[in-house]
């Protein structure tokens, strides 16, 4: 999987062109000169999928927001969450009790709430990310 | 539930709804309990989007949305 910057990346497909200094997944290389396939069709999800991510890393909480697009983003996490954040990223149905219980010594529910929020938001825009990649691909390759 | 707060840490009025959800319905699904915890913070401009994306204008219709969910939870080993 590809570097996401979610901070630099939300409105990706929003338009005919990627915004300015949007950071997206490895391969999925965009050239605004040449917008890709996808990005000639109209995306009408965009807006709404960025208002939510952006409501849930940069909007009022309990959590800084630096933890909130570390948990998104998957890297620069404080050591006790990474355990969470990467099952949620790879795999969140094997995430337990015990992985839940261990950090509520040290975080209480509203924040593991914002925290798991924002993993999970930011494990779906890289997916998202991710397919539209393939996409490409499959047109160079066509 | 997890988080006992997201499991009843919810306005009176959400309470109320959860609870004519239980009397009808014999449970009140995790998820709605999600969506409808803090939800100016998540639940609502995730549930306007989720309406958009399964309801709203699409060359997909409802169907094939659907299946398209249900084919990503099962990948996703998630209930649906």
């Amino acid at each position: 999987m590809g570097e996401l910057d979610a901070r630099t990346a939300p409105n990706f497909g929003a338009g005919l062109e990627p915004r300015k200094g949007a950071k997206i997944a490895a391969g999925a290389s965009i050239d605004a000169k040449r917008p890709i396939h996808y990005l000639r069709m109209k995306d009408p999800h965009a807006t709404l999928r960025d208002q939510v991510l952006e409501r849930a890393l940069d909007g009022a909480g309990e959590t800084d927001e630096a933890l909130r697009h570390a948990a998104a983003d998957r890297k620069s996490l404080p050591p006790e969450l990474q355990q969470l954040i990467d099952k949620i990223h790879d795999h969140a149905y094997q995430v337990t009790d015990e992985d839940l219980a261990q950090l509520q010594k040290k975080y209480d529910d509203d924040e593991l709430f914002e925290i798991i929020v924002s993993a999970a938001l930011g494990a779906s825009r890289h997916r998202l990310l991710a397919g539209l990649a393939a996409l490409e691909n499959t047109k160079d390759k066509s | 539930m997890r988080l006992k707060r997201v499991h009843r840490g919810h306005s009176l009025g959400d309470k109320l709804k959860l609870a004519a959800m239980r009397i009808m319905a014999g449970h009140a699904p995790g998820v709605v309990r999600t969506l409808t915890y803090r939800k100016e913070y998540f639940g609502r401009p995730f549930s306007q989007l989720t309406q958009q994306v399964m309801r709203g204008p699409s060359a997909w219709s409802v169907g094939e949305r659907e299946t398209f969910a249900a084919f990503v939870s099962r990948r996703n080993q998630c209930v649906f």
